[in-house]
């Protein structure tokens, strides 16, 4: 009984990490599978139905949707692991040298987070965005930062937690410090739970982009972004309501695979 | 040759974040002064929370006393340059109580006694793994185990691996802190008597703090005794025991037969 549903943790997981290593793929080698180059205009061939020629039809400029989906994973998936992986290492070095530090420091720190963290980050990154304009680009500086507040906190508390412990103090008095100590004893002893809150969150940032995108402020027009693709189909919802579900289903699809494959990494912590 | 001089160290906890007044609380070392010999073995005993821990966390560096100063070899330890500390580090170790809490869980014994070679020695990794071979023979444990987690061996092995990292550099002074305590009573008397040959053979000191008097008495030259952050007594090996303080852990040992039971220790 209990080994069955451990072999069905195992299948489940196994299939969202293939699923998603394909998807990881398809948007790596796009400029190669795309049938057609998803940002050619042509009116004479609006809202075409799936053919082979078009697997998922075209859109209301007569552009390959199959296309601009395939390129879109770039823009989608793309922007999120550069948000997580350099606010997590950013966030690492911001909490490591906090919690080494303490006292007036760390004081002044948890105090300017806690004043940021009263914001919800989407009004937070709305803020960045206004000073700083609308693009891709800034989309992603201002996500980075609002995630870099969240994650250089819980490493905070993480080091924090083990600050104490016998072997960091025995690895003090056999003379590691700095970088050393760490690399060779805190970052072994917390990444279980760093990569677990790492990967919950791409979930929620591919759907902010999305949402930044949706409402004008992230990818500008002719790039396929997810978002602003569910954003450009919505004026068609009634005749080709088929224009938002393929971005839409794609969306949903990598979140949910990335929440799996997150919460069996919570498990595997617990 | 006077090894280390411990001089008026007072510590205080303070009780309220820095933002706040300190208010200074309940001292938990007042007024501490002791000087050490090279080679000798100095017990520090007393009840908990007596401050003999604290002694020991400042000794090394780990706590800053709130007044006071410790020289180490004629070094005051607190008014260094960082060259100079790295230095003292090499050659004041510690063991502490909880030996599976003093390695890190994800290391195996082989990096954890290679640590600080790779941090003061510039070793090659068949040097390491020579040196590594030869620390665990000191301490009678097979090589093969520098292959195991720490939780895969058990509490006296991990005791032993615990001294043969204090020793990997070759200490002059080496801060047991209640090193033996969770340990039962052969295993015990194994360390001590490897601890009293290490002694005789590398020529080290020892400050054996611990609240066990038999087993102090047992190892050290030399017995201070400590009630609420204060040094009461200081008594040679084989001297009897005066202050109150003192006679009141002496008499807490049980006799070796209920029959020599005296009047002293019928309160259990």
């Amino acid at each position: 009984m209990n080994l069955g549903r451990k072999n069905h943790v195992h299948i489940s997981k196994f299939i969202s990490l293939t699923v998603l290593i394909i998807i990881g793929l398809l948007g790596l080698f796009a400029p190669l599978i795309m049938p057609h180059d998803p940002l050619a205009v042509d009116i004479s061939k609006r809202f075409l139905a799936p053919s082979w020629d078009y697997p998922l039809g075209t859109d209301h400029l007569g552009r390959c949707v199959f296309s601009r989906l395939l390129l879109g994973i770039r823009y989608s998936l793309g922007s999120v692991l550069i948000i997580q992986i350099v606010a997590t290492l950013l966030a690492i070095l911001v909490g490591a040298f906090v919690s080494l530090k303490r006292g007036i420091i760390d004081f002044l720190f948890i105090r300017i987070c806690d004043i940021l963290l009263a914001f919800p980050t989407l009004i937070l990154a709305f803020g960045l965005l206004g000073l700083l304009g609308p693009s891709l680009k800034n989309v992603i500086l201002a996500l980075i930062l609002t995630q870099l507040i969240y994650y250089s906190r819980l490493i905070r508390s993480l080091f924090i937690g083990i600050n104490e412990k016998d072997f960091i103090q025995a690895a003090r008095i056999s003379g590691t410090s700095g970088v050393k100590l760490i690399i060779r004893h805190y970052l072994p002893n917390v990444w279980t739970p760093i990569v677990t809150i790492v990967a919950l969150d791409v979930g929620k940032v591919i759907l902010e982009i999305a949402g930044f995108s949706f409402i004008g402020l992230g990818v500008q027009a002719p790039l396929p972004e997810w978002g602003m693709m569910v954003n450009e189909g919505k004026q068609y919802i009634r005749q080709h309501p088929e224009l938002m579900l393929y971005p839409g289903l794609a969306i949903v699809l990598v979140v949910l695979i990335f929440n799996h494959l997150a919460s069996s990494l919570k498990r595997l912590d617990q | 040759m006077t090894l280390l001089k411990v001089k008026n160290i007072e510590k205080h906890y303070a009780h309220r974040p820095f933002i706040f007044k300190r208010k200074l609380a309940a001292p938990a070392l007042q007024k501490v002064t002791f000087s050490l010999q090279e080679g000798e073995c100095l017990g520090i005993v007393g009840q908990s929370g007596s401050g003999k821990s604290t002694l020991g966390r400042i000794i090394l560096g780990i706590e800053r006393p709130t007044d006071g100063e410790i020289l180490f070899q004629g070094v005051n330890l607190y008014d260094t340059t960082s060259q100079q500390k790295k230095l003292i580090r090499r050659d004041l170790q510690a063991v502490f109580q909880n030996s599976y809490h003093s390695f890190n869980p994800k290391q195996t014994i082989f990096q954890i006694l290679e640590e600080p070679l790779l941090n003061f020695e510039h070793f090659s990794k068949t040097e390491r793994q020579h040196k590594v071979k030869e620390l665990l023979n000191c301490v009678e444990l097979e090589s093969k185990i520098a292959e195991k987690y720490p939780s895969q061996i058990s509490g006296g092995q991990q005791q032993r691996v615990n001294i043969a990292r204090a020793l990997a550099l070759h200490p002059k002074l080496i801060i047991l802190d209640e090193a033996i305590s969770s340990l039962d009573m052969i295993l015990q008397k194994h360390i001590i008597q490897l601890l009293q040959t290490l002694q005789k053979d590398l020529k080290l000191a020892y400050i054996f703090i611990s609240h066990d008097l038999q087993a102090t008495s047992f190892i050290s030259d030399r017995i201070l005794v400590m009630q609420d952050g204060q040094l009461v007594e200081e008594i040679k090996k084989d001297e009897a025991f005066k202050h109150p303080a003192s006679l009141e852990l002496y008499n807490a040992i049980l006799p070796c037969h209920p029959r020599e039971r005296t009047n002293n220790n019928t309160s259990y």
